[in-house]
């Protein structure tokens, strides 16, 4: 008859077990791939064609776009690379690297990726007229293990919830792989791929098979009632104490400090480029300020926040804003790098 | 049309309020809710399978009460206890704990008043008026909304009622008050110390979605636990049935919740489902709901052991059952006991002959069903299960032969006949409304074009399926019995088979434990959580 433990024998072995077994998950081998097949956003997916535009398309990448729905429906890559080309005469390609919500840790992972796998000469990030406390709730899904691990922990109100998940996706990373089988494919297929030009400024596929359009103006008292809805939710917010407002905004802080430092140990570059929403047009210095962005910044507000025609919602352009936004972009562009890509734009 | 299949991704967490704002076309540009739209409510992170309970709220819980216990504070680790409970549900709901904390005053107060020694006739005043009060806090919360718009629509008018939030548990700490009031007129026996009263409502492994807990059963446990010492020989048994419960609600019940839920938000929406999809729907459902159940259960029973207390057994393999009176002994066997003893014996229980007896057990059945919940698919599901139970009890009279009818082919039959049953009556107890209910039991016989259920899925309900029927359920394994006095592991009921702390059970704890915890990223309410 098999031995019997005693109470605190038992529990601590079962302890002890648990925690061996869930370290043994992290370090489980798993497909970088299936990885970035992990975040979808319930009706829209977006970070599996980052991850193959990276990987798996040979087109180089000159400018990256990092940020929110608002850069994802607001600047359109084959639209600045024609202006950028009929100004210069180069060629450049722009990726529209942008994931829906807001969150630097999640900008930092694509700006990683993007710099491991491609190099671009020049990343763009976005600014917004706030900064989310909260960072993104995907970053758990894409991070690798050392950045979840190595995230910053004060004022992190994800780290240890992501942390705790760590184990999980590892898992289940850890069987996709064993099994061959990703969340939405097995392995890269060039005819499922969205091509290097992916454009969502103009429409919106879902994953059912739908099309949104965004050749649709909302009206102003929709807009309004959105801006309303917006600042009651931020005069909501409980202030920060001011002996901690230093860390308020110290997590994404650290992040764009790292994007900084990524690129410049590639010997590449950054810049920052603000997106506004609707009556929302003015660059917020002090908050540009908190989070370090000392440069210049690429400022898209203006008299856009109060046009009524160009916007979807009180916080994304629609299409007209978009060729708006990416006009005005790929002018600031030619202006402070006339020379990214390659000559003759004409003959490629 | 059948259900597309949306590819699931490791990050699919969308709230059932989330879906249906994009299903009525408040659609973000981004396929995301609105700003304004609800997340999860407040204190989802409390539920058992979550982290924070897990990794938080548990452990230092734990570490609290056997610190204190070590350091010979018995009496302050009960203290602690309850305010470790006090803690668990104001997570949930601070104005809902406020809720919690004067109805048990006004409760305790009424019960030493009803267990006085003032007149009789006093003293059931006094009771019927803590009934009625209890009562009406659960009709006020629960019912109200419901009853006032279907008034509205019967008369025509256009009254409006505002949505009430329902307390959590409220019809299970109402329940348990209502039965300890009644309990205390009968006995003339109350609760004096109010820590002790407190913590037999509050209790937290209990007090979200029960077991019922009589007011005799815990009263000298707790008593026990602030004067006597731990038995330490229950904890191995508490962490063991724990981790399967975990298990059972990780990585069974939730997988298939996923799975099925937008079978059932299609058929909401009024999209009629093929066969293959309404079959998913209804039989992923019956597995759902039993795994959640039962998990929690053994969650709840374990997490009552690892503190030194016994809770009643609340669930023994109801898809094991031949009848349907054996499946409601086998089903939140709490809630059949009070049923019977506060229901079903008022009305007058056996007396007056077989059709008040029928009648009694038709009309505690469909309380029972509208306990559940205020919608009419809950006064349906009651409805049904009311009347197979009637039907039994009626055959049992007048159809003896009937109910002598025994061996394999005569349990097999009953089975088949019994689940069929069951499962259609989770159509509405599961649907979004009665046409959605309607929806899925007509794709039961519809073709079954268009949709594939995903392999991975079969492959679970599967073994799902074979576990609830044919494997002996974990209080079983673990030898564990209700009553306080009795070993764990209880050497009567299943012998060699049962567990024993040894180093091959600590490994399997960890294994489930391990799982467990690997998959809780994206827990669940469970369902009970909702009555």
């Amino acid at each position: 008859m098999e031995r019997r433990l005693s109470p605190a024998a038992f529990a601590v072995s079962a302890l002890v077990m648990t925690l061996s077994l869930l370290g043994a998950a992290v370090v489980a081998p798993q497909n970088d791939y299936y990885r970035w097949q992990e975040l979808d956003h319930g009706t829209t997916r977006k970070a599996d064609w980052i991850y193959e535009r990276l990987h798996f398309d040979a087109e180089p990448i000159d400018v990256a776009l990092i940020g929110t729905s608002r850069t994802g429906g607001g600047l359109s890559g084959p639209d600045i690379e024609a202006a950028y080309c009929a100004a210069t005469g180069r060629r450049i390609r722009v990726a529209n690297l942008s994931i829906p919500e807001t969150g630097r840790n999640i900008h930092y992972v694509i700006a990683k990726e993007a710099m491991r796998a491609k190099r671009p000469a020049l990343t763009v990030i976005e600014l917004n007229e706030i900064e989310a406390r909260r960072q993104h709730r995907g970053f758990v899904a894409l991070a690798d293990v050392e950045d979840i691990v190595t995230a910053p922990i004060i004022a992190n109100l994800n780290y240890f919830p992501d942390l705790a998940r760590l184990p999980g996706r590892q898992a289940v990373l850890w069987f996709r792989t064993l099994t061959g089988r990703g969340a939405v494919k097995s392995k890269f297929d060039p005819a499922a791929y969205q091509g290097h030009d992916l454009d969502r400024t103009r429409a919106l596929p879902l994953l059912d098979g739908t099309v949104v359009s965004r050749y649709t103006a909302a009206p102003r008292d929709e807009l309004d009632a959105g801006r309303a809805s917006r600042t009651e939710a931020r005069a909501g917010m409980r202030r920060v104490p001011s002996a901690i407002r230093k860390f308020e905004h110290r997590v994404p802080r650290l992040y764009l400090q790292k994007i900084d430092a990524l690129a410049a140990a590639n010997g590449r570059m950054v810049d920052y480029v603000f997106l506004p929403a609707w009556r929302e047009g003015a660059l917020p210095r002090a908050l540009t300020d908190d989070l370090g962005v000392t440069a210049p910044v690429i400022d898209l507000g203006g008299r856009i926040a109060e046009d009524p025609g160009k916007w979807l919602d009180a916080t994304h352009v629609n299409a007209w804003g978009a060729a708006e936004l990416s006009s005005r972009f790929a002018a600031e562009l030619v202006r402070r790098y006339p020379a990214l890509g390659e000559k003759d734009c004409a003959r490629t | 049309m059948a259900p597309r299949r949306a590819p699931r991704g490791f990050f699919m967490g969308r709230s059932k309020r989330e879906k249906q704002l994009n299903r009525k076309g408040n659609l973000h540009p981004d396929g995301l809710p609105r700003a304004g739209a609800r997340g999860p409510a407040r204190g989802d992170f409390m539920v058992f399978s979550a982290y924070p309970f897990l990794l938080v709220f548990l452990p230092l819980t734990l570490v609290g009460f056997y610190a204190l216990r070590a350091a010979g504070r018995r009496r302050m680790s009960v203290n602690f206890l309850l305010a470790a409970s006090f803690v668990f549900y104001g997570a949930w709901s601070l104005p809902h704990l406020a809720l919690l904390i004067a109805s048990i005053l006004a409760n305790y107060c009424c019960g030493r008043y009803v267990a006085s020694s003032a007149p009789k006739e006093r003293r059931r005043l006094a009771m019927l008026a803590g009934v009625v009060g209890n009562l009406g806090l659960v009709f006020w919360f629960k019912y109200l909304d419901f009853a006032g718009s279907n008034l509205a629509a019967l008369a025509g008018a256009d009254w409006t009622f505002r949505n009430i939030v329902l307390p959590l548990g409220i019809s299970f700490f109402t329940f348990q008050q209502i039965a300890y009031l009644v309990d205390c007129y009968r006995t003339r026996d109350g609760e004096r110390r109010f820590r002790d009263y407190a913590l037999f409502v509050t209790f937290f492994p209990q007090l979200i979605a029960g077991p019922i807990v009589h007011h005799r059963y815990a009263r000298p446990q707790f008593a026990a636990l602030a004067s006597e010492r731990l038995n330490a020989d229950w904890i191995p048994y508490g962490v063991m049935i724990f981790a399967m419960g975990l298990a059972k609600k990780t990585l069974i019940a939730d997988p298939i919740a996923r799975a099925i839920d937008p079978l059932w938000a299609a058929a909401a929406t009024g999209d009629p489902l093929g066969a293959a999809a309404a079959w998913t729907a209804m039989v992923g459902y019956t597995l759902q709901i039993y795994f959640d159940f039962s998990g929690y259960c053994d969650m709840a029973i374990g997490l009552g052991l690892m503190v030194g207390v016994r809770l009643p057994v609340n669930f023994n393999s109801p898809y094991r059952a031949k009848s349907i009176i054996d499946f409601w002994r086998r089903w939140h066997m709490t809630l059949s006991a009070f049923l019977r003893d506060y229901v079903y014996i008022p009305l007058g229980g056996n007396k007056g002959g077989a059709f008040f007896r029928l009648r009694n057990i038709f009309l505690t059945m469909l309380i029972g069903g509208v306990w559940h919940g205020a919608a009419w698919t809950f006064v349906i599901w009651g409805a049904i299960h009311a009347s197979l139970i009637t039907l039994n009890h009626a055959g049992r009279l007048w159809l003896p032969e009937l109910d002598r009818w025994r061996g394999p082919v005569a349990d097999a039959v009953k089975r088949a006949a019994l689940l069929g049953a069951v499962m259609i009556a989770w159509v509405y107890f599961r649907a979004d409304g009665v046409s959605a209910a309607h929806a899925v039991l007509r794709g039961l016989i519809a073709p079954a074009a268009g949709y594939a259920p995903d392999p991975y899925v079969l492959a679970l309900m599967a073994f799902g399926a074979a576990l609830a029927l044919f494997a002996p359920n974990s209080l079983e394994v673990a030898g564990y019995v209700e009553a306080p006095e009795r070993p764990i592991p209880h050497e009567c009921a299943h012998g060699a088979r049962m567990l024993r702390p040894t180093p091959m059970a600590a490994a399997a704890t960890a294994i489930l434990l391990a799982a467990g915890l690997a998959v809780a990223w994206r827990p669940a309410v469970f369902i009970y959580f909702n009555f």
